[in-house]
């Protein structure tokens, strides 16, 4: 896909947040690169958000534009993922394959969407058109949802259908595959190795949670597990067109001694790739 | 298969409790009742209702982390954990947006549970900006442990409804009334 192929180097960086300002003001040597999101920019904050881009390579990352709602995007909302595009020049843009709103009800979270084939085309045709708004590629993320949602197809086969559709890449989060397989009984190795390898462009990582009753959740409190980075160094060795990792943290935010220690191990893992296997399907 | 419909059937499942219930003791009937289609009911009628259940406090939960932003006296005094407890009962069975949870959640806590929690400067703030009526409004607010009253002196900016006013205290620096 033009401007999201591989260039032999991957980067480690971490997702900003206001709560990181002060330890990503001393330029940590370490964090090659930062992914913004870009809600928390909208119509504000545009000072520092320049500052960022002069200081770093910045990748967007949305929230809301629910690509998986069928109609017309938002208009106010593209409108304002635009402009943050604008400022902070990222090489590509992100955003999630789910829902966050219907036509009159925005519910303020993403949800999953049915792996079928009508909705693949729903999700591209939306990709494509907030490609050409930023004039950026655009790169799609596997959510986590307590919700099973079945459809025609089984979900690697639906991104990979997405990317295509859309000529996109897909962002790979390794937590939320992680979290999907344990909390709906699936193995991660092998929902992996259907996926296209040269679509997987960026990973995000984090560590899980667990609830009172058990289920794995995902919010991005707590330090990176053994078996997310085993599972992550899995995806690290299978993903040919792999450029950037994102650690993510949003709460319990820990001292940057600590945040060193996370991105120092996501180095070690592209450290150790093996070689990627050519292992395109077709 | 009609996707908006898809769309807004399971988005009306995951926002009322109630419909949630239902859909557990009786999956077709209530999709139906919901406007499903033959398609739509088919592609949701193997929903596993727990799973529906958590998905849809995930984003109870969402909602509730917005409000002790625009209520923090309140839930400085309430807490975390008993604020939630609350609002799951408040607000299981309703969506809505997150500046009227703000003001039912207070109107219930109010009335229910804690009355003792609630801030006078806010439930002013949030009175005024669900009633229409007014473009100023002016409190008097008598602090126990102060002889000289303050002042609260509060102006719509926009047209009526939730959309946000200027706030003036005077007389109470940081500390709200008891």
């Amino acid at each position: 896909m033009k401007g999201l192929e591989p260039t032999g180097e991957i980067k480690v960086g971490v997702g900003y947040r206001d709560k990181l300002g002060s330890w990503i003001k001393t330029k940590p040597k370490d964090v090659a690169c930062l992914e913004i999101t870009a809600e928390h920019f909208f119509g504000r904050n545009e000072n520092r958000l320049t500052w960022l881009s002069e200081n770093f390579e910045l990748y967007v990352h949305g929230l809301g534009l629910s690509l998986g709602t069928p109609g017309p995007l938002d208009a106010e909302t593209l409108r304002l993922f635009k402009r943050v595009a604008q400022v902070a020049k990222p090489q590509w843009v992100s955003e999630h394959i789910a829902f966050t709103r219907t036509g009159t009800v925005d519910l303020g979270h993403l949800n999953p969407v049915p792996p079928t084939r009508q909705v693949a085309h729903t999700v591209a045709a939306h990709a494509r058109e907030v490609a050409q708004v930023c004039q950026r590629p655009i790169i799609l993320e596997n959510i986590t949802s307590h919700l099973k949602l079945t459809g025609d197809m089984a979900e690697p086969d639906f991104l990979n259908e997405i990317c295509e559709l859309g000529a996109c890449g897909l962002l790979l989060d390794v937590t939320n595959l992680y979290i999907n397989s344990r909390n709906h009984w699936f193995d991660p190795l092998e929902w992996l190795q259907r996926l296209d390898p040269d679509a997987i462009v960026q990973l995000h990582i984090v560590g899980y949670s667990r609830d009172a009753e058990g289920n794995f959740t995902d919010n991005h409190a707590k330090a990176v597990q053994p078996e997310i980075l085993e599972l992550a160094q899995e995806v690290v060795n299978y993903a040919c067109g792999l450029r950037v990792i994102i650690l993510e943290r949003d709460l319990e935010i820990p001292a940057p001694s600590v945040m060193d220690t996370e991105i120092s191990q996501l180095r070690t893992l592209v450290a150790r790739r093996a070689t990627p296997r050519y292992h395109r399907r077709y | 298969m009609d996707q908006e419909l898809y769309l807004r059937v399971l988005t009306a499942l995951l926002l009322n409790g109630g419909r949630r219930d239902e859909f557990a003791h009786d999956p077709d009937a209530t999709l139906r009742l919901l406007g499903a289609d033959d398609a739509v009911t088919a592609a949701l009628r193997g929903l596993v209702p727990r799973r529906l259940e958590e998905q849809a406090v995930v984003l109870l939960r969402k909602r509730y982390v917005l409000l002790p932003e625009i209520l923090p006296e309140f839930f400085e005094r309430l807490g975390e954990q008993r604020g939630w407890e609350m609002f799951q009962k408040e607000a299981r069975d309703i969506w809505r947006p997150a500046e009227q949870d703000a003001l039912h959640f207070l109107t219930f806590a109010q009335k229910h549970v804690a009355p003792a929690f609630a801030s006078e400067v806010e439930w002013n703030l949030w009175r005024f900006l669900a009633d229409d009526a007014d473009f100023i409004r002016l409190h008097v607010l008598w602090p126990a442990d102060r002889l000289i009253p303050a002042l609260q002196l509060l102006i719509r900016q926009a047209p009526p409804g939730f959309t946000g006013c200027s706030q003036l205290l005077l007389g109470l620096g940081t500390q709200p009334p008891s």
